[in-house]
């Protein structure tokens, strides 16, 4: 019987603490986002405490003069009753008669409201004790009052707080005075419900009157904070849609506080920022154009260089041996002038944010096997061989043909010039969301740190050592950026003498956000002969 | 931001400066809303404790007499006054009171574990279990029976089922209220108040107690006077609840078949002499009920004002006789003499004022004189030999009574209107010489001064239908046992005396408040003079007659001004009446 | 396979040399450096082919290409130095057959050259059905009823190239090399613009093409799906 108890409470409590995290997390999500509703909720929770306190304090304050009044109220009454007690005590015999008209006497003073009873006792007589006025019961009087009173000397007053009992069963808090008088004890008993309404009273109110300063404080600081935040979220709300390009957004600036402030600066902001957004966007605009001029300016002569290059070319064989040579040196230097003029073009299309993404559903496998091609017989004159490992199905994604191809190329090119004569490894892999395609070679690698400066402009791993395929340099920069415009990442691997990976990873849908690349950037040859714990900061480089 | 500071600070400075108690404000009218009734006076009971340990007889026998003076416990049961018995059940003292004026114990005897006390004490009365107090002043010889219980300590085994209480435990144990009664006379509704001891246990017990004694009907004595109530037999109270002034008496189903009116009126009467006690709802099983004429279910004591047993209406003048004989009424500070020519002495004023019976010169002849023709007829002629009439005394019905009482006996006469004389036949007083007899207002009841032997008693009898058809005076009780000396007496209303006497403790004639129920007597400042006669009538001041020996011989009638509580003489002038 | 050709080109070099070359594999060059001129001189010379550099002074090369498209068919192949998609599509857009980017090669220049003068030596009388309409490809006509509509030769040979082989698919490279006469890959937005431009002729409702069907992922065909 004891364990369903158990199991069934712990249920319960499991219910409940569901529950209770379940609000407790709308709270704080409330809480978090709403500076009103911590505003509100802070003003509540602090007034609460100083309510709390201070109702505390007045209440005891309250009740400790209260009784204090009441206090000194009867010990007078006290001080009158015993004169009188004394007096008629000290004229006539002291036999019960005279104590019970003393008594008589005093209860008559109570007044018909009954502000106390009185009870006087003697013991001296046997079968009776004293005598009381009213239904009061003799015990009402605490044994310590009474014990204090019978030791202490004659007329000297006591007082302490005790319960009243009355014959009909009824009792109240009551305080209790004593004094003894010859060798009788004078008790007076003020019952305490007049006091007690009047602190129930004043209890009440202070309740009402907490409870509707907490209520008026936090619809203070509701509206205060309304207030405030208002314009303060009206300003967010320009702020985002500034943010979003809606240059011409604007706040309304009313009166002259510190919020109107607020909106002119605010204003003034966005004025000099449309007016730079506008400069900068003439200027790149007058960059693109002069680009454009340089490029057809300087390619209409090129390309007249390039076909009388190409003429005398073809012609070489009927110069003698120097003019020959000089045919061919101008013909495959005006190649490369040509390349770097393109790249240039290029990059600087980058740079002016003209680069745009033409992008289609195309099978992966298709580019990479063009590229390969391309490649190829360069491949074969460097004595490298292309290996290619790609899926068995379609591996479809929406990229620009274009860039794609040229990013392959490049690395195709880059991994040829470096690859030692040995072999190269392209590979494609692809999950759900991204295509990776990874070209490997043996070469000499690269070393520390040049992961990443592989893709600054004219960087050369080895300056001294001479190009010997006319790259210009700018191949694997203008990739990167390709990548990158893809939403893509280009990244390298490489170590000393184990030569270099390069990984291109490509979303499947163009403009999706990329969070992982079906292929390693390290080498799985490479990974096993690793300490498991450097993978940690290999991908944190990567 | 600082003068914002300073401007709460101002302002907290002045809502502080607010508090406190106003020094002056306009005036107000009108009572303190809620208030709580005022409750009745207040009183004293005696703290009873058990018995000590290894206490003799003797002592056990005095502490028990001192406890059982306390009606503590739930029902007033002496609780506390039963621990010192054997025996706790063999004790009921509810049979009746045994009022005592002085006791001792004349005799302790102890006899291995059982003992007996013998206490005498000087009886001055007793309580009925009905409350009707009985004057009746002896020697009583009691013995209690005591015996060792376990603990070898003494026990009461036996003891008398009366109570015994000294004067003074009945004066603070005691409440004396009237139940009130109508009159057996059906053409006027008059209330007769039936006074009664009922013990103060507790202010709730004495209320309920009241109202059943109301319902059980008049106490033995009076019941002889014909009295009627409005209470059907068998109701019982089911509920008595005072609260606000307001009490509410719910009766058992017995009551539906009562006239609602009848029982409201004496309800009411009964009640408001309880402080607490200003309106009534009257219940009946529980369903209020309304009473015609009472206006709504809660009925206000004023609706009932006009049963008032002391009757309504102008506080008639006082009469006198002047130095000449003649019959002056007290209208101004010079008494006015109406009838010129008419002599009188011992003059009574019929209710209506219209006539005046007198007793003649001699005393002998009772004449009675209609003041608006100033024809004096002579009524009666005393029979006894050498009777001589007392102050004559007229009843509501126009009827006029007078004894006449020679040194072995007296005789009673009742002169109605219609008929010349009626020898009261039940006259119980016949051996007795009587010195006074006043009827009072209500026509039930009779006090009179008896002479028995040396002492001159004031007594209540109750005027009843005679089995012979006529009236009877009968059922004289004495009320007090320390009035010896009685001289005059007159109702001063439906329940109080003024009677001049002396008591065994002050052989000097004085002015004493007496009621008819056995209270208490309380003696009333005199004039000063030696007191002859008294007159007193509701609402009326007070009227004494007295020699003044002194600076010259001279007989006045003085009056009790309420005003200044001093009295003030009309010099000359003898024998005061109001009517009655 | 001589034929004439005009080069509209301001780079009075460029256009020497480009004479060079012409003359050198046989060609009839003739030349104007004005783009305001260049329409009268087409119509002076009447040429097989119209070599247009984008970038004139006077008239655009743009308006120059609309201009001499509205008059003729005649293939116009674009000299430019933008790459850019965005002027090569209006290139096209307006009219050209095909272009070639700056720096060129003189071969490739001349490959296209030829490509564009080919057709004309191909006179096979065939006649073609697709959906409602007719083709006479000797006769270089397509009608649809009675209503001859007209076609620029390259739209022409796209059109009976896909209408020789009904419900088969044909790639864009594949399309390039028949079409175009290239080798190697080379843009294949000159067959998205040119299907345009063939569809805004031939089909009765451009935006649901019936006739010319676009094959998501690999390319186009004729006939109904």
């Amino acid at each position: 019987m004891r364990i369903p108890l158990k199991t069934s409470a712990r249920r319960g409590l499991r219910v409940i603490r569901r529950l209770a995290r379940a609000a407790l997390g709308a709270t704080h999500a409330r809480w978090r986002r709403s500076i009103r509703v911590r505003v509100v909720t802070t003003t509540l929770v602090v007034s609460a405490i100083v309510v709390a306190v201070l109702g505390v304090f007045l209440m005891q304050q309250i009740t400790n003069a209260l009784l204090e009044a009441k206090e000194r109220a009867a010990l007078l009454q006290l001080d009158d009753g015993v004169g009188i007690a004394q007096g008629q005590l000290a004229t006539g015999p002291s036999d019960p008669e005279t104590l019970n008209n003393v008594v008589t006497t005093l209860a008559r003073r109570s007044g018909t409201a009954g502000l106390y009873e009185v009870i006087l006792i003697d013991d001296r007589d046997p079968g009776i004790n004293g005598f009381s006025s009213n239904s009061i019961k003799p015990g009402s009087v605490p044994t310590r009052l009474r014990l204090q009173v019978e030791r202490a000397p004659a007329s000297t007053p006591y007082r302490t707080y005790g319960r009243l009992s009355y014959d009909d069963g009824t009792s109240a808090a009551g305080l209790i005075v004593g004094a003894k008088v010859n060798a009788y004890q004078i008790y007076y008993l003020f019952p305490l419900t007049q006091e007690r309404q009047s602190l129930v009273v004043v209890q009440r109110t202070l309740f009402g009157v907490g409870a509707a300063l907490m209520l008026l404080l936090a619809a203070i600081a509701s509206l205060v904070t309304r207030q405030v935040v208002i314009p303060v979220s009206l300003a967010a709300q320009s702020a985002e849609r500034l943010a979003a390009g809606r240059l011409e957004e604007r706040m309304k600036v009313r009166g002259e506080d510190d919020l109107a402030r607020l909106a002119t600066s605010f204003n003034d902001m966005a004025a000099n920022l449309q007016e730079k957004i506008v400069q900068l966007e003439e200027l790149s605009k007058v960059q693109r154009q002069f680009v454009s001029d340089v490029s057809h300016e300087l390619r209409t002569p090129l390309t007249t260089i390039r076909i009388a290059a190409d003429v005398l070319y073809e012609a070489r064989e009927e110069f003698d041996p120097l003019t020959s040579r000089s045919a061919e040196l101008l013909q495959s230097q005006l190649e490369r002038f040509e390349g770097l003029l393109t790249d240039l073009l290029e990059i600087s299309r980058y740079e002016a944010g003209a680069a745009t993404l033409d992008a289609e559903s195309i099978d992966v496998r298709e580019l990479v096997l063009r590229a390969v091609g391309d490649t190829e017989g360069l491949a074969e004159r460097k004595g490298s061989k292309i290996i290619q490992q790609l899926p068995g199905e379609a591996t479809m994604a929406e990229v620009d043909r274009r860039r794609v191809e040229r990013i392959l190329r490049n690395l195709l090119v880059n991994a040829v010039e470096h690859g030692e004569g040995k072999d190269i490894v392209v590979s494609v892999a692809a999950d759900r969301d991204a295509v990776a395609i990874a070209v490997r070679d043996h070469g000499c690698g690269l070393r520390p740190g040049e992961a990443h400066l592989v893709f600054d402009r004219f960087w050369r791993a080895d300056p001294a050592r001479a190009r010997t395929t006319g790259g210009t340099g700018l191949g694997l920069s203008i990739s990167k950026e390709d990548a990158r415009l893809h939403g893509g990442w280009l990244q390298a691997w490489g170590e000393p003498d184990q030569g270099s990976q390069f990984r291109l990873s490509l979303p499947r849908v163009a403009g999706a956000e990329l969070r992982g690349s079906p292929l390693p950037l390290v080498p799985p040859e490479i990974e096993l002969r690793r300490a498991p714990y450097a993978e940690l900061k290999l991908e944190a480089d990567a | 931001m600082r003068r914002g500071l300073a401007l709460v600070t101002l302002v907290l400075f002045a809502v502080t400066g607010c508090a406190g108690v106003p020094s002056g404000s306009q005036v107000v009218g009108g009572r303190v809303t809620g208030h709580r009734q005022p409750i009745d006076d207040p009183y004293v009971r005696v703290i009873p404790v058990g018995p000590g340990r290894d206490w003799d007889p003797g002592k056990i026998i005095t502490a028990f007499q001192a406890a059982s003076g306390s009606f503590d416990g739930p029902n007033g049961d002496h609780k506390v006054a039963r621990e010192y018995l054997a025996c706790g059940g063999c004790w009921q003292p509810g049979i009746s009171t045994v009022v005592y004026d002085r006791i001792e114990q004349t005799s302790v005897q102890i006899g291995g574990a059982r003992a007996s006390v013998t206490v005498e004490v000087d009886q001055l009365g007793k309580i009925g279990s009905d409350g009707q107090y009985i004057a009746d002043s002896h020697r009583l010889k009691v013995t209690y029976q005591l015996r060792q219980d376990a603990q070898k300590q003494w026990r009461i085994s036996w003891l008398p089922q009366e109570l015994l209480l000294s004067r003074n435990d009945v004066n603070r144990a005691f409440r004396t209220l009237d139940l009130y009664f109508f009159s057996p006379d059906r053409q006027v509704k008059v209330l007769v108040p039936n006074p009664v001891f009922i013990p103060m246990v507790n202010r709730t017990w004495l209320s309920q107690q009241l109202v059943k004694q109301l319902l059980g009907g008049p106490t033995t004595w009076l019941r002889g006077a014909a009295v009627r109530t409005g209470f059907p037999g068998g109701t019982q109270l089911r509920r008595l609840d005072i609260s606000g002034g307001v009490a509410t008496v719910d009766l058992s189903r017995q009551a539906r078949s009562g006239d609602l009116r009848n029982m409201s009126i004496q309800l009411m009467w009964t009640l408001r002499q309880l402080r607490e006690v200003d309106q009534l709802k009257l219940e009946i099983e529980g369903k209020p009920v309304e009473v015609p004429g009472a206006g709504g279910t809660v009925q206000s004591a004023s609706v009932w004002a006009g049963y008032d047993p002391d009757g309504q209406g102008d506080v008639p003048r006082g009469w006198v006789r002047t130095a000449d004989g003649r019959l002056a009424r007290l209208d101004s500070s010079v008494p006015q003499v109406l009838l010129p020519k008419l002599r009188v002495s011992h003059p009574a004023i019929s209710y209506d004022a219209r006539q005046v019976a007198a007793v003649s010169k001699s005393g002998d002849t009772v004449t009675v004189t209609d003041m608006t023709t100033g024809g004096t007829r002579v009524v009666l002629h005393a029979k006894l030999a050498g009777g001589r009439f007392c102050k004559p005394s007229w009843d509501l019905h126009g009827n006029v009574w007078a004894v006449e009482s020679n040194s072995r006996g007296s005789r009673l006469w009742e002169i109605t209107p219609g008929t010349t004389k009626i020898a009261v036949d039940g006259w119980t007083l016949a051996p007795y010489p009587v010195r006074a007899l006043r009827i009072s207002r209500d026509g039930t009841r009779a006090a009179a001064i008896v002479q028995m032997g040396q002492v001159s008693q004031v007594q209540l009898g109750r005027v009843d239908p005679a089995p012979t058809g006529g009236l009877q005076a009968e059922g004289f009780i004495a009320i007090n046992s320390d009035l010896s000396a009685a001289v005059d007496l007159t109702w001063r209303d439906a329940d109080h005396l003024a009677v001049i006497g002396a008591t065994d403790g002050n052989p000097s004639p004085l002015l004493y408040d007496v009621p008819v129920g056995g209270g208490a007597i309380q003696p009333i400042m005199g004039p000063g003079g030696d007191m002859k006669a008294v007159a007193a009538y509701p609402g009326a001041p007070l009227l004494v007659a007295q020699h003044v020996a002194s600076p010259q011989p001279l007989d006045n009638v003085c009056w009790l001004s309420d005003k200044y509580g001093e009295w003030k003489c009309y010099d000359r002038t003898s024998a005061p009446a109001y009517p009655g | 396979m001589k034929g004439r050709v005009l080069v509209v080109d301001d780079d009075l070099a460029l256009a020497e040399m480009l004479g060079i070359v012409l003359r050198g594999e046989g060609f009839e060059p003739s030349f104007v450096h004005d783009g305001d001129k260049a329409l009268e001189a087409f119509r002076e010379t009447r040429p097989d082919l119209v070599l247009l550099d984008l970038m004139l002074p006077g008239i655009d090369g743009i308006d120059v290409c609309r201009q001499i498209r509205a008059e003729a068919g005649v293939p116009i192949v674009m000299l430019t130095a933008k790459s850019d998609t965005v002027d090569v599509v209006l290139g096209l857009e307006s009219g050209a057959d095909d272009y070639i980017v700056k720096p060129f090669k003189p071969k490739e220049l001349v490959a296209r050259v030829r490509a564009r003068l080919r057709r004309t030596d191909d006179p096979t009388p065939e006649l073609l059905q697709i959906g409602d309409i007719a083709i006479d490809v000797a006769g270089h006509s397509v009608k649809r009823g009675d209503r001859h509509i007209p076609l620029t030769p390259l739209e022409f040979d796209l059109l009976v190239a896909l209408a020789r082989k009904p419900r088969q698919v044909f790639t864009r490279e594949v399309l390039l090399e028949q079409v175009w006469g290239y080798r190697h890959a080379a843009d294949t937005r000159l067959v998205n613009v040119h299907v345009q431009r063939l569809r805004a002729k031939i089909e009765k409702d451009p935006e649901h093409p019936e006739i010319v069907v676009t094959v998501r992922g690999v390319g186009y065909k004729a006939g109904p799906a």
